[in-house]
Formats: C-alpha cells, sequence, structure tokens
C-alpha cells in the first residue's frame, strides 16, 4: 500500500491505531510525505465550509403523504377466483342484475353504520392532515410559519409520537421564545402522556428565557404534577435562576402541595 | 428496519427521520439539483419499502440504503439522458440565502463547491461518501462492491484532483 493513499484515511481518523502509528513514525522521518499531509489536511477541513445543505420541510410533508396513502390504502388488484370468471355477456348482465338488487337491500340495511364509519374515516383523515400541516411548518424558517405548526400541532386529536416529538424539538431547541411559549400550551394538552410529563419538568434547567420557565412551572401546577415537587424545591433555592422564576416555583409548590 | 420488513410499514417513518437528510445532501452533491435530489430521497425509501423483502439483517443498513440511492439516482441520470442538459451544477443554490457572502471566504466556498461538481461521478461519489457521509471504508467498499484498498486509492485520488481542480479555479498552480 501506498503511504499517500493511507492520507485521506489518516485525515478521517480512521485509521487503525497500529496502521496510525505506522503511519505517524513514517512521517516524521519522510519530509514530502509531511508536506502532503499538511496540503492535504488544509484543503480536507476547508470542506468543512461548504454549507451543511436541509431537505425543504414540503418534502417531509410529501414523504408522510404517501407513507399514508401506502400504509391506509391495499394494493387494487382483482381477486384470483374473480379473474378466472369467464362468463359470458347475458351471463354477466344477470349477474349485474342479481348485484344490482342485492346492492339495495344490502345498501338499506348497513345504510346508517355506513355513514358512521365514513365520518371516522373523515375524522382520521382531518386528522393526519393537521399532523402533516404541523409537521410541515414546525420545520419552517419562519417563526410565525412555526408558531402556526404549534398551533396545528395542538389541535391533532392524539397526535402521533412524531408530533409530540416536533412539539418537543420546537419547546426545547426553537430560537424563538414565542414558539417555545406556545409549545408550552400545545404540550400541556397531552400531558396525559407521563413521558411528556417528564419533558415538560426536565425542560425547565434547560430554557434560557425566565418566561419561558415560568410558562413550564405554570403548566406543571395547571396538570398537577406533584412528581415536580422536587424539581420546584430545587429551583426555588437555586440563586441562578430570576427571582421572577424562583418565586413562581415557589407559588408553584404550595400550589402542588 | 426489522420492522419494515416484517410489514410495519408505518416505522418507515422512523428510518425517514434518521438517515433522510444525510441521504438528501449525497443525493444532492451527485446531482447537483434540490428537486430532483428531494425527489430521489423520497423514491429511495419507497424502494426500501417495496424491496424490504431482500433485506439481510445481517448486512448494515446504511449500506443498503446508499446502494439504493446510487441505483435510484443511476435511473434518474438514465432518464434524463434524453433530454437536453440544463447544466445542473449551476442550479445548487444554498437553501440559506447565501450565507457564505457573510464570510471573507465567500469566494472559496464557490470555488470548492464547483470543483466538487467538476469531478468525474465516480471520483465524486466515493470522495462525498467518505467525506461528508463519514462512512468506514469498510462500508463505502461494500456500497460500491470493491475492495477496501480499491476505495483507498480513489479517496486519494479524487481528493487530489479536488484540490488540482480547486487551485486552478482559484488561479493557482496546485503544488
Amino acid at each position: 500500500m501506498n503511504l499517500q493513499e493511507m492520507i485521506p484515511q489518516y485525515l478521517a481518523g480512521q485509521l487503525t491505531p497500529s496502521e496510525k502509528t505506522r503511519f505517524e513514525a513514517e512521517l516524521s522521518a519522510n519530509s514530502a510525505l509531511r508536506t502532503e499531509v499538511e496540503q492535504l489536511r488544509e484543503f480536507w477541513e476547508a470542506l468543512d465550509t461548504l454549507p451543511k445543505e436541509q431537505p425543504s420541510a414540503a418534502m417531509r410533508a410529501r414523504f408522510y403523504q404517501k407513507l399514508h396513502a401506502v400504509t391506509k390504502t391495499p394494493e387494487p388488484s382483482a381477486p384470483r377466483w374473480f379473474a378466472r370468471w369467464n362468463l359470458r355477456p347475458i351471463q354477466q348482465v344477470a349477474l349485474a342484475l342479481v348485484l344490482f338488487t342485492m346492492g339495495i337491500f344490502v345498501g338499506r340495511a348497513v345504510d346508517s353504520s355506513r355513514v358512521s364509519q365514513q365520518i371516522a374515516q373523515l375524522n382520521e383523515e382531518v386528522r393526519n392532515m393537521r399532523q402533516t400541516v404541523a409537521l410541515s411548518l414546525l420545520d419552517r424558517q419562519s417563526a410565525s410559519a412555526r408558531l402556526e405548526g404549534v398551533s396545528w400541532g395542538s389541535r391533532v386529536v392524539r397526535p402521533d409520537h412524531e408530533v409530540s416529538t416536533a412539539l418537543l424539538a420546537a419547546l426545547n431547541h426553537d430560537t424563538n421564545v414565542n414558539v417555545r411559549l406556545s409549545s408550552v400550551d400545545a404540550l400541556e394538552g397531552l400531558a396525559s402522556d407521563p413521558a411528556i410529563r417528564t419533558a415538560l419538568l426536565d425542560s425547565i434547567p434547560t430554557q434560557d428565557s425566565p418566561l419561558v420557565q415560568i410558562a413550564l412551572i405554570d403548566a406543571l401546577v395547571q396538570i398537577h404534577d406533584t412528581d415536580g415537587l422536587a424539581e420546584l424545591t430545587k429551583i426555588s433555592r437555586d440563586s441562578q435562576y430570576d427571582p421572577n422564576v424562583r418565586q413562581r416555583a415557589q407559588w408553584g409548590i404550595q400550589k402542588l402541595q | 428496519m426489522q420492522l419494515v420488513q416484517i410489514g410495519e410499514t408505518a416505522r418507515l417513518a422512523d428510518l425517514f427521520e434518521r438517515y433522510h437528510v444525510p441521504l438528501f445532501r449525497y443525493l444532492l452533491h451527485l446531482t447537483g439539483n434540490r428537486a430532483a435530489s428531494e425527489d430521489l430521497v423520497q423514491e429511495v425509501f419507497f424502494r426500501v419499502l417495496k424491496y424490504s423483502r431482500s433485506y439481510d439483517p445481517d448486512q448494515s443498513f446504511p449500506v443498503w440504503l446508499y446502494q439504493m440511492a446510487r441505483n435510484a439516482h443511476f435511473d434518474h441520470m438514465r432518464k434524463r439522458r434524453g433530454e437536453v442538459p440544463d447544466d445542473e451544477a449551476r442550479e445548487i443554490r444554498s437553501s440559506h440565502p447565501m450565507p457564505e457572502e457573510l464570510f471573507a471566504r465567500k469566494q472559496d466556498v464557490q470555488f470548492l463547491r464547483q470543483a466538487l461538481h467538476q469531478l468525474p461521478e465516480d471520483k465524486r461519489d466515493v470522495l462525498v461518501l467518505s467525506r461528508f457521509q463519514n462512512l468506514r471504508y469498510e462500508e463505502i467498499a461494500r456500497i460500491l462492491e470493491c475492495e477496501v484498498g480499491t476505495v483507498k486509492v480513489r479517496v486519494y485520488r479524487a481528493l487530489k484532483l479536488l484540490r488540482e481542480t480547486f487551485c486552478e479555479l482559484r488561479g493557482e498552480k496546485a503544488v
């Protein structure tokens, strides 16, 4: 193996310990190799300046739309027994008439249950549509779009894990305080899930805005999360927190007790 | 992936969430076209679903995924062969409004990008897998179906050529 051909692997930190030791020994003895490593190292690192491109939010929305269609709709295909039937035209007409007449009777009998099924299906479609819109908006660059995304997320009945994860991501990582405040409200509605309650509690020390911290304390009181008492006590005594936050934590402790 | 394989198609969403961004960046490096790369990402994930039964659980999933991506890209290029070329490389624009303009080295970033797109496709492919996708040489060898030694040689040559092209674009002579 040519030593030069090991340079990219060396720069990527992919040589095994023994290969690395051998390569570095060569490096200290071979000035031409050393020069080449330095030139390529500089260039290798310069490649980090290329922007890290992000796909658009629309791509995610399209993917979930298609996945939803795939998971809900079975592939249309004629049953084998039907395909093997080879009926004459007159037989086909007779069969159609029989099926039509049966359809009227059966249709009357099952009409009401079908309507309720359709309503349930429509509700499910609306729910999925809201989820798709929420996820798509939460991924946008504009803060107002993300705010709207949180609002759509809060309108989803029984949201999927993905929506609650996106709302938690907004709470913990969004750069805009208003988006974080809105996500507290949205997540409060999902607090029947113990994981969400824990995440709300865990989020308080990570927030840099006292406003968001206070909103989180209010949410914990609202959902009556007594598991949060220990954390609130800690906050009320920690001088690193804003005095208003500590005061609110004190108030929260009283309410929860 | 094994859950997808046994018919839990909704779990494809987990794989999508984990891999769609690196996959998009890989395809963007290959195509130079954002819209085409997004379409290809979609295509790759639905191929994963379609061919899930052929996935061997002992095999690394990223290796299998990148093989699918290369095949999808190959099919895309084959379909495009009859079309009038539109110099896709020119179309690769950052989704962020030229953040490099904020830096004094904006010109270098542009040259780097240009040099990368001037590389022959096989060289660009191996370099992107190694430098930007952080794959190990053993994984790259399995994706490209070649020896690890071949990957080493190809990455080195691609990196050298990229540097030379970059220096030429800058009006310098590569040492």
